[in-house]
C-alpha cells in the first residue's frame, strides 16, 4: 500500500502536522512518499524515520495558494498512483483537498484520526454527531483515497531518516487565487501560551456583562484569563486569548475551564494541560472526557464562592 | 371734508398698471408656491389613526385649530413672552393683510362695480386708528422676538448633536425674516408719515403713530414737496418689498403662516400614543419610513410648519445627554430631503441609525410642540424601516430575540416569571383557572428584576390587606411589548399582543391593572379588544382604595418626597394627580420637580432604550442622573418616589453613579403605601405559602 | 440553497426572513462532501452567480470540505476559511484567510468566486417577525437530483469508549470552591 504524504509549510518552515503525518504513513506499511511543495522545497526538512522518498515540487510561489497545491498533487497522484494520500486537516487542506477529491472522484475522508489496512484497502475512522459517535468509513476500490487527519491524533516523526529525493517538474501555475501578504491577528496584551495558572471561559457564561467577573476572578486567582471561540465570535475578546485550534495551544499546569463544553477544535488546544478542572452545567460536556477534575453546577455559583475564598 | 384719502395718489395711470402688474406676479408666484407644496404633500401617504375623515370632523377640526391659533394656546406654553411677541406679530400682520383686503375690494369690486364706497368717515377713522395700533404691535412683537434672539437662548442654538455642520445660512434666513417685516412694518409708518406731512389733514390724528413722525419730520424743517418725494419713494420701495414679501412665502420660513395652522388641523391626536398598524401582507419596502416617498401627506405637511423654535430641542433627554439626537434636526433633515431631493430620497443617507436609536419616544418634543409636529411617530416610523433592513442597535437585536424566544426581555424560562409570589407568604389567585374581579398583568420588570420585586410584593400585600379580589397570569403572561413596538419592531409586538389578547380573553374579570405604565398604556391603548376592557396603573387603582376607605393608613409618614411623572403614565396617558393624591393620603410633603407633570424628564429607559447601548456624550450627565441632580437642587429630601419599574431600575442606578448616594433614597409608591399601613410583619413561608401554578 | 430533506426548509425559511430572495432545496441527504457538492452543482451553476458563499463545516460532521468540492465542480476560482472581505468599489478586494494560530493570509481572489465563510465574521442580521411570518407562506423550489457515487461508505458506527473521564467534585458551590482552591495551590506548586 503506497502513501503519499503532502508536506504542510508555513513561512518557510515545515509544520508539526507534516511530522505525525509521518506516523500515520509508515504504521500502514508499505512505500512512503512525501511531496514537498514550495519555491525551494529542499530546505524544507521532511527527511525523517518512516519516509522512503522526499519528492521535490518546485513552484514559484512561496506561499500555499490553492490553485498551485492542487495542480501538484492531482500531478503527483497521476505520475505516481498512490494507493493514499494523507493531508493534515488544516485550514489549507479545506483549500484544496475537497477539490481534488471532487475532480478525480476520489476516496475522501476528513478529520480522521485513525487509520487501518484491510488486506489491501485502507480503513478510516472519523467522529460524527459533535463527537457523540465515531464512524468506521471504507472506500471504493480502485481510486485512490485522499485522507485529512486529525492535528495532534498521532506523535510527530522525530528522528532523522534516509529517504532518497526526486524532483518533479511542474508547469507554472497562474493561481485564480493568490497570496498578497500575512498580517499578525491583533495582538493582544498578554501570551497565554506562556501563563502557568488559566481561566478559561466559554459559552456558558451567557452575556458579555458577565466577563467581567470572570476577569476579576482571574485577578484574584493569580491566573490568565483564556476564551474558547464563541467569545472572540462575538467580538468579546480579541483572538489572542483564544485556546483552541484557531487560537493557541496551551499547556498551563492549571487549567480552569467555565462553561466550556469542549468542542474537538478546543481540546485540541489544551488537553495536554497539566491539570484540567472543569466546571459545566451539562454532565455530558465533551470537556469532563479530557477534564482530570469536574463539577456539574451552575458556573456562577461556584465563581461566586471562588470569589469570596480569595478575597 | 371727508375722512379718506385718494389711493394710488400720486401715480401716473401706467404707474397704476405697473403696480397691477406687479401684484400679478406676486401673486400668481404665490399660488404657483403653494400649488408646488400641495402636489408635494399629496404623495405622501395617509395615516390618521383615528376615524378616517367625515365633513363632521373637517369641521371639527377647523374649528379646533382656528382655537388654538387664535388664543396662541400651544405657542406660550412654557415661554409667556415668546406667546404675546408672537401674538403681537400675529396680530400685526393679520389686520394689516385684512386692511389690505377691505381696500383692495374697496378699489376694485366695491366702487366700481357697485358704485359702494364705503371707505371714508367714521369707516376711515376707525380703520386708520385700527391699523396703526396693530402695525405697532407688529413692530413691538418683532422687537421682542429680536432681542430674545440675540440673547442666544439654548432653543435657538443650532448646533447639531450628531455632527458638525454650517447653518449659517438658517441664522442668515431667520433675520431676514424678521427684518424683512420689520422694514414692512417702519416703512408701512414712515410712508403713512410722509403723506401726512405732505397733505397734512386734521383728521389724520387717528393714524396716531404717523401723526407723530409725521408732524416730527415738519418739525425738523420737511417740506412738502420733500415728503411727496420721500412719500413716493418709500410707497414703492414699501409695495415692492411686501410683494416680494408675498411671493416668497412658500419658499421661505414664512410658509410657517400656512403650514402651521395647517398642521395644527391635520394631525393625529393620538400621535405618538397610538402607533398606526402595518398594512395588511406588507412587503418589506412598504414597512416604515426609508424614502421622503413613503411619509403620510400629514407628516410632510408637518416639515414645513416648523419654524426651528428650538422646543422640542431643550425638552428632549437624548439632546440634554449628548446623544446624536435632536428630534428638531430629525423634522429639519427631512425637510431639506423633501424640499431639495423630494420623494425619492433616500433617509439613512442623511439620518444616522444611531440618531434614530437615541430616541426614548418619551414625547416631551411632540407634547410642547407650538404647531403640533410628530416627531415620535416618525422617528418610530425610521425605526420599523431599519428593523427590516436589519439595521439594529447590537444589544436590542439580543433583547428582541430574547422576547420572541421566552417572551421577556430578559431571556429568562417563563416559569421563572412567577417566582416573585414565593415570599408572599399567602397564595396569589390564578386568573386563568378563577374569576377575579381584577386581573393584575404584572409585567417583566417587575416581575423578573430583584429590585422591582420588592415593590411587586410591596403592592401584593396592600391589596391583600385591603381584601382586593385580584389574579395574575402566572407563566403565561408575555411581555405586553409597549417598547417593542415603541422599538420598531411592529410584528412582534403584533404577536405579543395577538397571544396575550387571547390568554386574557380567556380569563374571568372584571377590570386589568398593571404596575407597569408601559404595559397600562399599551393594554388601554393599542391592543385591539373592541374596548371592552378597563385599564388602570396600580396608581390609580390605590388612590381609588384610599379614597373609598378600603385602604386606610394607619399613620401619616410625614416623608419630603418629590414625585417623577413616569412619561408613559403623564404625558401619554394624563395620569398626573392620582399618584398625588395617594402621597397626600399617606402624608407626605410633596415637593414639586421643577419640571413635572408635562413637562416631565424622562428617565432615559423607554423606546427600548434601556436595551440599547450606551450613546451619551463623554463627560455629559446620562438623563436620569441630570433627574437626580435636579431632585437634589430641591433641599434635603427624604424619598425620590416612582410608579414605574424601569424608574426604580434606572433611578436607583443613577443615584449612585451621580454622586448622591446618601443624600437622597428611592422609593416605589407602593412601597410607601405599605409602610403607612403598618401591617404586622409576614413571614415568608418556607413550605408553599404562594403556590406557583406550573 | 441546501441539500437535505423537508426539516431543512425551516432553516432556507429563516434565510427568506433575513432578507434572501429566494430558496432553493435540493432533494438529497447525501453523506460526505464530494456527494454533497454534486448535488448541488447544476442547481448552482444554473444561477451563473458572480459569488457563491459557503460555510466553512457543517456542525454534525465538520467535513469542511464540501465548499471547495462544489468549486471545482463549478470551475470556480476559490479561497477556504474566509474571516473577512474586504469589497472595492466594483467587487472582491481582498479576503482573509485564518489560519492556525490567528495568523491572517492575505489573498486577492479572481471572481466570479466561492468563498467558504467561517463564522464569526459578522453578527447574523436580525429577521423581523414580519419577515418570518411572510418566509413562512413562500415557495420554496425543490429539486431531485442523483448525488453520484458517495466519496465513503461507513462501514458501522460505534459509541465512543468514554475514558475515565474527570474525577467528580461533588457538595455545594462552596464545598467546591475549597476543593478547587486546594487542587489550584497544590498543582502549581
Amino acid at each position: 500500500m503506497s502513501v503519499l504524504v503532502v508536506a504542510e509549510q508555513l513561512q518557510g518552515r515545515v509544520r508539526d502536522v507534516t511530522y505525525e503525518l509521518i506516523t500515520a504513513a509508515s504504521a500502514l506499511g508499505g512505500p512512503v512518499a512525501v511531496a514537498a511543495i514550495g519555491s525551494d522545497p529542499a530546505s524544507l526538512d521532511v527527511n525523517r524515520v518512516g519516509v522512503d522518498e522526499i519528492v521535490h515540487v518546485r513552484v514559484e510561489q512561496a506561499e500555499f495558494e490553492n490553485d498551485v497545491y492542487q495542480a501538484a498533487l492531482e500531478r503527483l497522484i497521476a505520475e505516481r498512483r498512490p494507493d493514499v494520500v494523507l493531508l493534515g486537516f488544516t485550514v489549507n487542506s479545506m483549500g484544496y483537498a475537497g477539490a481534488v477529491a471532487a475532480k478525480l472522484g476520489l476516496g475522501f475522508a476528513s478529520d480522521v484520526f485513525a487509520v487501518s489496512r484491510d488486506g489491501d484497502a485502507v480503513v478510516a475512522t472519523r467522529a460524527f454527531y459533535g463527537s457523540k459517535t465515531h464512524g468506521e468509513l471504507e472506500f471504493a476500490a480502485g481510486k485512490p483515497v485522499l485522507l485529512l487527519l486529525r492535528p495532534t491524533a498521532w506523535p510527530p516523526a522525530e528522528e532523522a531518516g534516509a529517504a532518497n529525493v526526486t524532483e518533479l517538474a511542474l508547469e507554472p501555475v497562474a493561481s485564480r487565487a493568490r497570496h498578497i501578504e500575512f498580517r499578525e491577528a491583533a495582538k493582544g496584551d498578554v501570551d497565554i501560551t506562556t501563563a502557568d495558572f488559566l481561566l478559561s471561559i466559554g459559552r456558558g457564561i451567557g452575556e458579555q456583562e458577565n466577563i467581567a467577573m470572570f476577569e476579576e476572578l482571574a485577578a484574584k486567582l493569580g491566573a490568565t484569563l483564556a476564551v474558547s471561540r464563541p467569545i472572540v465570535d462575538a467580538g468579546w475578546m480579541p483572538n489572542a486569548r483564544q485556546v483552541g485550534q484557531s487560537g493557541k495551544t496551551v499547556k498551563p499546569k492549571v487549567y480552569l475551564a467555565f462553561g466550556i463544553s469542549g468542542a474537538v477544535q478546543h481540546l485540541a488546544g489544551m488537553k495536554t494541560s497539566e491539570t484540567i478542572i472543569a466546571v459545566n452545567t451539562d454532565p455530558e460536556a465533551a470537556i469532563f472526557d479530557v477534564a482530570h477534575y469536574g463539577v456539574v453546577a451552575d458556573l456562577f455559583d461556584v465563581a461566586d464562592e471562588l470569589a469570596k475564598l480569595v478575597d | 371734508m371727508t375722512e379718506t384719502r385718494q389711493t394710488f395718489a400720486g401715480l401716473s395711470h401706467w404707474e397704476i398698471v405697473f403696480w397691477y402688474g406687479l401684484i400679478a406676479v406676486s401673486t400668481t408666484t404665490f399660488f404657483v408656491g403653494c400649488a408646488l407644496l400641495i402636489l408635494r404633500y399629496r404623495r405622501g401617504r395617509s395615516n390618521v389613526v383615528s376615524e378616517p375623515l367625515t365633513p363632521g370632523d373637517v369641521l371639527r377640526r377647523t374649528a379646533r385649530a382656528t382655537s388654538i391659533v387664535l388664543t396662541h394656546r400651544w405657542i406660550k406654553r412654557r415661554d409667556p413672552l415668546a406667546g404675546v411677541g408672537h401674538a403681537l406679530i400675529f396680530y400685526g400682520f393679520l389686520v394689516l393683510f385684512a386692511g389690505t383686503v377691505i381696500l383692495a375690494f374697496q378699489d376694485d369690486v366695491a366702487k366700481p362695480i357697485f358704485g359702494f364706497d364705503f371707505w371714508r368717515g367714521g369707516f376711515y377713522l376707525g380703520y386708520s386708528l385700527f391699523l396703526d395700533i396693530f402695525g405697532f404691535g407688529l413692530a413691538v412683537g418683532l422687537v421682542i422676538m429680536g432681542v430674545k434672539r440675540l440673547r442666544h437662548p439654548r432653543r435657538l442654538d443650532y448646533r447639531r448633536p450628531d455632527r458638525a455642520e454650517d447653518r449659517h445660512r438658517y441664522v442668515v434666513g431667520d433675520w431676514v425674516f424678521l427684518g424683512s417685516l420689520f422694514f414692512l412694518a417702519l416703512s408701512g409708518f414712515l410712508l403713512e408719515a410722509f403723506r401726512i406731512a405732505d397733505t397734512n389733514p386734521s383728521f389724520e390724528v387717528w393714524s396716531p403713530v404717523g401723526w407723530t413722525v409725521g408732524h416730527a419730520f415738519k418739525a425738523l424743517g420737511m417740506t412738502p414737496q420733500q415728503a411727496s418725494s420721500a412719500h413716493f419713494a418709500m410707497w414703492w420701495t414699501h409695495g415692492v418689498v411686501a410683494l416680494t414679501f408675498v411671493s416668497s412665502i412658500p419658499f421661505t420660513k414664512a410658509v410657517h403662516m400656512l403650514a402651521s395652522p395647517t398642521n395644527v388641523a391635520v394631525r393625529d391626536d393620538l400621535a405618538g400614543k397610538e402607533l398606526p398598524l402595518l398594512p395588511a401582507a406588507a412587503k418589506a419596502d412598504q414597512v416604515g419610513y426609508g424614502k421622503i416617498g413613503d411619509l403620510s401627506w400629514q407628516h410632510r405637511v408637518s416639515l414645513d410648519a416648523c419654524t426651528k423654535c428650538g422646543k422640542c430641542h431643550v425638552a428632549c433627554p437624548a439632546t440634554a445627554s449628548g446623544y446624536p439626537l435632536s428630534p428638531r434636526d430629525v423634522i429639519l433633515d427631512l425637510r431639506e430631503l423633501s424640499a431639495h431631493v423630494g420623494a425619492d430620497a433616500v433617509i439613512g443617507e442623511r439620518i444616522r441609525p444611531d440618531t434614530i436609536w437615541s430616541c426614548t419616544q418619551c414625547m416631551a418634543c411632540v407634547e410642547i410642540c407650538p404647531v403640533g409636529i410628530e416627531h415620535v411617530p416618525i422617528i418610530n416610523q425610521l425605526r420599523r424601516r431599519l428593523v427590516e433592513e436589519g439595521e439594529l442597535d447590537p444589544m436590542l437585536q439580543s433583547a428582541l430575540e430574547a422576547v420572541y424566544e421566552t417572551g421577556n426581555s430578559f431571556g429568562e424560562p417563563k416559569r421563572k416569571r412567577p417566582r416573585w409570589v414565593r415570599e408572599l407568604g399567602f397564595e396569589v389567585k390564578d386568573v386563568r383557572r378563577e374569576p377575579a374581579e381584577l386581573l393584575w398583568f404584572v409585567g417583566d420588570y417587575a416581575s423578573f428584576d430583584a429590585r422591582n420585586q420588592r415593590a411587586t410584593r410591596a403592592l401584593a400585600r396592600i391589596l391583600h390587606a385591603a381584601g382586593v379580589d385580584f389574579g395574575i397570569l402566572f407563566d403565561a403572561e408575555k411581555t405586553a411589548g409597549c417598547d417593542v413596538r415603541r422599538a420598531g419592531e411592529e410584528g412582534l409586538w403584533a404577536a405579543l399582543a395577538e397571544e396575550n389578547v387571547r390568554t386574557i380573553s380567556g380569563c374571568d374579570f372584571e377590570r386589568i391593572f398593571s404596575s407597569d405604565p408601559h404595559t397600562f398604556h399599551t393594554l388601554r391603548n393599542e391592543y385591539q379588544h373592541g374596548g371592552e376592557w378597563t385599564v388602570l396603573h396600580h396608581s390609580q387603582l390605590l388612590n381609588e382604595l384610599l379614597e373609598r376607605g378600603e385602604l386606610t393608613p394607619q399613620r401619616r409618614l410625614g416623608y419630603r418626597v418629590t414625585y417623577h411623572d413616569p412619561c408613559t403614565l403623564g404625558r401619554y396617558n394624563g395620569v398626573y394627580d392620582a399618584p398625588r393624591r395617594v402621597l397626600e393620603a399617606i402624608g407626605c410633603e410633596l415637593l414639586e420637580m421643577p419640571r413635572n407633570r408635562d413637562n416631565s424628564f424622562c428617565c432615559g429607559a423607554g423606546g427600548g432604550r434601556i436595551w440599547m447601548q450606551e450613546l451619551k456624550k463623554n463627560g455629559v450627565k446620562r438623563p436620569s442622573e441630570q433627574r437626580i441632580d435636579e431632585a437634589v437642587g430641591l433641599g434635603t429630601l427624604d424619598y425620590f418616589v416612582v410608579c414605574c419599574p424601569k424608574d426604580v431600575t434606572m433611578y436607583e442606578d443613577a443615584i449612585k453613579t451621580s454622586g448622591h448616594h446618601g443624600e437622597l433614597e428611592l422609593r416605589e409608591l407602593s412601597e410607601l403605601v405599605l409602610e403607612s399601613l403598618d401591617l404586622p410583619d409576614e413571614q415568608p413561608a418556607a413550605t408553599a405559602g404562594g403556590k406557583e401554578q406550573q | 440553497m441546501t441539500a437535505g430533506d423537508e426539516e431543512a426548509e425551516s432553516a432556507l425559511r429563516r434565510c427568506l426572513a433575513m432578507g434572501a430572495d429566494r430558496a432553493i432545496r435540493v432533494d438529497a441527504s447525501p453523506l460526505d462532501p464530494v456527494s454533497t457538492a454534486r448535488a448541488l452543482a447544476g442547481v448552482v451553476a444554473a444561477e451563473s452567480a458572480d459569488l457563491v458563499l459557503t460555510g466553512v463545516q457543517s456542525a454534525d460532521s465538520v467535513q469542511g470540505s464540501t465548499g471547495t468540492a462544489l468549486a471545482e465542480l463549478l470551475e470556480l476560482p476559490r479561497v477556504a476559511v474566509v474571516t473577512r472581505i474586504d469589497w472595492s468599489g466594483t467587487g472582491l478586494g481582498t479576503v482573509d484567510r485564518e489560519l492556525e494560530g490567528g495568523l491572517i493570509d492575505v489573498v486577492e481572489v479572481d471572481t466570479p468566486a466561492l468563498l467558504t465563510v467561517q463564522t464569526g465574521i459578522n453578527k447574523p442580521r436580525y429577521a423581523n417577525l414580519r419577515a418570518i411570518k411572510q418566509a413562512e407562506q413562500q415557495e420554496i423550489s425543490v429539486v431531485a437530483v442523483d448525488a453520484g457515487e458517495p466519496a465513503y461508505r461507513v462501514r458501522r458506527m460505534i459509541t465512543p469508549p468514554r475514558g475515565a473521564g474527570a474525577e467528580l467534585l461533588d457538595g455545594d458551590p462552596s464545598a467546591v470552591a475549597q476543593r478547587i482552591v486546594e487542587l489550584v495551590t497544590e498543582r502549581l506548586g
